[in-house]
């Protein structure tokens, strides 16, 4: 390898005729550490104009100043930091810099997470502003339930570290978590994005902490989870900015009722709402209604929640009033029929995805009005509902290019 | 279109767009300070940048100047993202010591472009690789005593691996 450093005009830039030494102001001072390697490099070699050094073997990250090595360690994943650190000490220096651990995601590092792995990471995460430790939890390879009390801890005391700085944090799926750690989690006053996938919540109690602790959350994922109608209710009527509710599959909310007049009081700017096989809305659903209230709606998951026998009102207030609307899942609706779908079709124009899997009853007919009459639809879930010719799926893919049709059997 | 005169540090001169010289802010704010008219004819002295990486440096910026400007968004915290166009992956296909040099031009002239472009480029070379293979690749020398090492390595294991 051959290199070529910049030689003879170092350390004084010679004075050209017609220009004044006004420019030497300009000359960053901070690149004094700079001049002084450089002069060093070029020290035994004759000043002249395009002489050749071979500088083999030089290490040239020495003479690069630190804010270009933070640079370069800014675009480097946490494997890549773990492995940098240990080059030598200068780099230890700056790959153990908070600064590069705000965002960190050790899911793929998983079955390597347990105490003393953790308690070595946590130096790192005092600033941390995005966590994600879904799955971690070396111990999960035995019994779900166990994990020591000094893993338990050290979490505790990531969470209470971070506190200030976590904005999103991520913990599916996370058996460990216990009440403690729950309360801490709502401790952290500054979070934006909760997802808690597949927890207890056993013995939570969100009353027991300050309140007003989740101000700022946007998002909140409890898919999946134990989590009972009094806990979220309560998180939601302190989540004023709340915009993303996710709560698929959860077994222990059923009816849909307290959530929706919750939601429709306290969270009034909500677009997405997903709860897809939670609320088999046989009793009170006709609070589905209701949905209208929330007029900023972009996204709407009701799959598997079939509002029986209120799907006219259900249906006809979100196309009133939800004007954002752009996806809306109806899968497993089985008795919806063409008429109660059409106030969305012809009212909706934002919509992009419409998800009709296993209705029965919907006809071409009502594909055809969707495809019409919504210019922005891209979209169109038809898996296993309505009995369609071949040549007709043909016709509407030609006349309306721009809709995708799933509609494998 | 208005020129101005660069001169590298061994001599040569780049009659150059003022256009082109503004993407480095160095120079966009040495201008401005300076009130230079446009038909001035002075040359400013760049010793810092030799004339073969003062030519790269000068391509880089012909080639993006078009580049909307380069906006800090607080909400995107992940950097982490390699997008080297093909131009520039093209284009920073040099030896090590030219990387370097133009890295260290670019922090110079403040062209925030073409000093992250490099800076992403230098962390492509060290991802994937072992902390020896990073010190074999950049000649770096291991000053850890045996018993310090054992301890950095243990302290990063966890997530060294993989």
């Amino acid at each position: 390898m051959t290199y070529t450093p910049a030689v003879g005009t170092i350390l004084s830039p010679p004075l050209i005729e017609g220009t004044t030494t006004r420019f030497h102001l300009f000359c960053p001072l901070n690149n004094t550490v700079l001049y002084n390697r450089r002069q060093e490099l070029t020290h035994n070699v004759i000043p002249l104009r395009e002489t050749e050094v071979k500088l083999n073997g030089q290490n040239f990250t020495e003479i690069l100043p630190p804010e270009v090595l933070y640079n370069i360690f800014d675009s480097l994943d946490l494997r890549s930091l773990s492995r940098c650190a240990q080059v030598n000490e200068r780099w230890n220096l700056i790959a153990n810099n908070l600064h590069f651990y705000r965002d960190i995601d050790l899911k793929m590092y998983w079955d390597k997470i347990n105490t003393n792995t953790l308690e070595k990471l946590r130096k790192k995460l005092q600033k941390v502003r995005k966590l994600d430790m879904t799955w971690c939890n070396e111990y999960q390879l035995g019994s779900a339930e166990f994990a020591p009390h000094e893993f338990i801890d050290s979490i505790e005391r990531i969470l209470e570290e971070a506190k200030e700085t976590l904005t999103h944090l991520c913990l599916n799926h996370a058996s460990w978590i216990s009440k403690t750690i729950l309360h801490r989690i709502f401790d952290c006053s500054n979070l934006e994005e909760l997802r808690l996938r597949n927890i207890h919540f056993r013995d939570f109690n969100y009353w027991s902490m300050s309140s007003n602790t989740v101000m700022k959350l946007k998002t909140l994922d409890v898919s999946m989870s134990g989590i009972e109608k009094k806990h979220l209710t309560d998180i939601l009527k302190n989540s004023p900015n709340l915009e993303n509710l996710i709560m698929d599959d959860c077994r222990r909310l059923k009816n849909p009722e307290p959530i929706i007049t919750t939601v429709t009081n306290y969270n009034k700017k909500l677009k997405t709402w997903s709860s897809s096989s939670t609320f088999s809305g046989q009793d009170s659903s006709q609070i589905y209604g209701e949905f209208g209230k929330l007029i900023y709606l972009e996204y709407l998951d009701l799959s598997l929640c079939e509002p029986e026998p209120y799907r006219t009102n259900c249906l006809e207030n979100i196309a009133m009033n939800c004007k954002k609307l752009k996806r809306l899942e109806l899968a497993f609706w089985k008795q919806l029929t063409d008429q109660q779908l059409l106030p969305i079709i012809t009212r909706c124009k934002e919509l992009s995805h419409l998800n009709l899997t296993k209705t029965t009853k919907i006809s071409p007919m009502a594909l055809s009005i969707a495809c019409n009459n919504l210019p922005n639809l891209r979209h169109l879930c038809i898996y296993s509902s309505i009995e369609i010719s071949k040549e007709m799926i043909e016709d509407l893919t030609q006349k309306y290019p721009k809709v995708k049709m799933y509609n494998l059997k | 279109m208005p020129q101005i005169k660069l001169q590298s540090s061994d001599g040569e001169v780049f009659p150059i767009d003022v256009e082109i010289a503004k993407m480095s802010t160095t120079l966009k704010t040495m201008l401005e300070d300076l009130g230079m008219e446009d038909d001035d004819d002075e040359i400013v002295p760049l010793p810092n940048v030799n004339a073969a990486i003062l030519r790269k440096v000068l391509e880089w910026c012909t080639a993006h100047r078009h580049d909307p400007p380069i906006v800090d968004d607080p909400n995107i915290l992940d950097t982490r993202t390699n997008n080297i166009t093909c131009w520039d992956a093209e284009f920073l296909k040099v030896d090590q010591g030219t990387l370097f040099e133009l890295i260290l031009a670019a922090n110079y002239l403040d062209i925030r472009g073409l000093l992250d472009v490099a800076c992403k480029s230098v962390a492509t070379l060290i991802s994937g690789k072992t902390p020896e293979d990073i010190r074999k690749t950049f000649n770096i020398k291991n000053d850890f005593t045996p018993e310090e090492e054992e301890e950095i390595r243990k302290e990063n294991e966890c997530c060294a691996e993989k």
